[in-house]
C-alpha cells in the first residue's frame, strides 16, 4: 500500500528532472522562470507523497515552505524583469 | 475495504501523474513562453488536486492525525491562491519586456489599446494602478447584517 | 467602526485561524504565541490586505457559497479546461491560434475582491491567463485575457465563453 506512494513520488521527481531541460535551454529568462515555478510545485507535490510514505510530518512542512517561497520568488523575479522592483 | 482504498489511490495518483506529464510535455513542446505558461497551469490545478486527494485518502485510511489532512488541504488552498498571481505577473512581464509569440496573435487588443507603449520599458504611466475603489463609500445596508463571529472556532 | 481597526481585526482572525490549523494543538503556549504572532502580522499586513468592508466574508451564507463555488463550479470548469489542454498538448501538429482579447466584465461585481477572484479563476483554468483587470472611467470592468485557442473574436461572446458561469457565481458571493 505504501509502495504506490513511493512510485508516485518518484514519478513526480522524474517529471521535475525533465523540466530541467527547459531550464537549461530556455531561450529567454521568462521561459526559465516559468519552468522553475512549475518545478517548485512538482517538488512540493513529490515531498507530500514522500512524507506520507515515510510517515514523517516534517516533509509536509517543508512542502508548504517550498510552495510559499516559490511563489514569492517568481513574483519578485517577474517584477524585476519588468523593470520595477 | 483496503482494496477499494488502494484502487482509488492508484486512480488518483495515475491521474495526477498523467496531468503532470501533460504539463511537462507542454512546457517542453510549446513554441513560446505564453503557451508554456498555459500548459504549466495543468500542473498547478488538477495534478495537485489528484495527488492531494490520494494523500488525504491514505492519511484518513491509516489513521494519521487530523493535522496531516488539514495541512494537505491548506497546501492545495495555498497553491490555488498563489499560483495565478505568479502566472499573471510572469505573463505580463513577458509581454511588457517585448517577448514576441512564435506565431502572431490572432487578435491583440492590448497592443491596440496601448500602442507601442505596451512593449517599452517606460512603465510609469501605464494604467496599472488606476483601479482604486478603496476610497469609495461603503454601502450602508451591508453594515448591519454582518456577523463578525463566523471566523472563530 | 474605524477602518484601520476593522482591517486589523479581520486580518488577525484570518492569521490566527491559519496558525491554529498549521500548529494543530491546543496547548496554552501555542495559543498565546499564536496571538502574539498574528497580532504582529496583522499590524503589518492589514492595510495591504483589507481595503473596505472588512467583515464581509464572515457570514455563513457567503462561506457556504464560496465552498460550493470552489468545490463544484470551479472544479468542473478546471476539469473541462484541463482535458482540452491535454488534447492540445498531445496533438501531433500542436496548432493553435493564440490571442489577447479584451472582454467586458459584468457590472454586478463592484469590489476589488470580486474582480481579483474572477481574474484568478480565469488564470487558473488552463488555456486562459489574465494580463490586466481593471475598471474604466464609467465603472465597467474589463479584463485582458491571453486565450490560447481563440474561437471567436467577438468580445461579448468570448467573455461568455471564458468566464460566464464563474462570474455569475462570484457575483453572488461578492456583490
Amino acid at each position: 500500500m505504501t509502495t504506490i506512494l513511493l512510485i508516485g513520488a518518484l514519478g513526480y521527481a522524474v517529471l521535475g528532472l525533465l523540466l530541467l531541460i527547459r531550464i537549461a535551454k530556455g531561450p529567454t529568462a521568462a521561459d526559465r522562470l516559468c519552468a522553475a515555478d512549475t518545478l517548485d510545485l512538482i517538488t512540493a507535490t513529490a515531498l507530500v507523497l514522500y512524507s506520507l510514505y515515510c510517515g514523517r510530518a516534517i516533509y509536509l512542512d517543508i512542502a508548504l515552505i517550498v510552495a510559499i517561497l516559490g511563489f514569492i520568488s517568481t513574483v519578485f523575479i517577474s517584477r524585476y524583469l519588468e523593470g520595477r522592483v | 475495504m483496503t482494496t477499494v482504498i488502494l484502487a482509488a489511490m492508484a486512480v488518483f495518483l495515475a491521474a495526477g501523474l498523467f496531468f503532470a506529464l501533460a504539463g511537462t510535455v507542454g512546457i517542453l513542446r510549446m513554441p513560446d513562453v505564453y503557451g508554456r505558461l498555459q500548459a504549466s497551469t495543468c500542473i498547478a490545478t488538477l495534478s495537485t488536486f489528484c495527488a492531494a486527494a490520494a494523500g488525504i485518502l491514505y492519511a484518513v485510511h491509516t489513521g494519521m492525525s487530523a493535522g496531516t489532512v488539514v495541512k494537505l488541504v491548506l497546501l492545495v488552498l495555498l497553491i490555488l491562491c498563489t499560483n495565478p498571481i505568479a502566472n499573471h505577473a510572469l505573463c505580463k512581464a513577458a509581454y511588457r519586456i517585448g517577448i514576441r509569440p512564435a506565431r502572431d496573435f490572432v487578435i491583440d487588443d492590448y497592443r491596440e489599446d496601448f500602442g507601442e507603449q505596451a512593449y517599452t520599458e517606460v512603465t510609469a504611466d501605464l494604467p496599472d494602478e488606476q483601479f482604486d475603489r478603496a476610497n469609495e463609500p461603503i454601502p450602508a445596508e451591508e453594515e448591519g447584517e454582518i456577523v463578525p463571529e463566523g471566523g472563530e472556532q | 467602526m474605524n477602518k484601520k481597526i476593522s482591517a486589523w481585526i479581520s486580518t488577525f482572525v484570518f492569521c490566527y485561524l491559519f496558525w491554529m490549523l498549521l500548529v494543530w494543538s491546543a496547548e496554552p503556549r501555542e495559543l498565546v504565541l499564536g496571538v502574539l504572532v498574528s497580532a504582529g502580522a496583522a499590524l503589518f499586513a492589514g492595510r495591504f490586505l483589507i481595503h473596505s468592508r472588512a467583515f464581509y466574508l464572515f457570514h455563513p451564507v457567503r462561506l457556504i457559497l464560496l465552498a460550493v463555488y470552489v468545490g463544484v463550479i470551479f472544479l468542473w470548469e478546471v476539469i473541462k479546461a484541463n482535458i482540452a489542454m491535454v488534447k492540445l498538448v498531445f496533438s501531433p501538429k500542436l496548432s493553435y491560434r493564440a490571442g489577447i482579447i479584451r472582454i467586458p466584465g459584468s457590472d454586478d461585481i463592484r469590489s476589488e475582491y470580486g474582480l481579483a477572484m474572477v481574474s484568478n479563476s480565469i488564470t487558473l483554468t488552463p488555456g486562459t491567463i489574465t494580463l490586466n483587470a481593471a475598471a474604466d472611467e464609467e465603472g465597467h470592468n474589463y479584463y485582458y485575457v491571453h486565450w490560447i485557442d481563440v474561437e471567436t473574436t467577438d468580445r461579448n461572446r468570448a467573455g461568455e465563453m471564458i468566464k460566464g458561469r464563474m462570474e455569475r457565481w462570484i457575483g453572488r458571493i461578492w456583490k
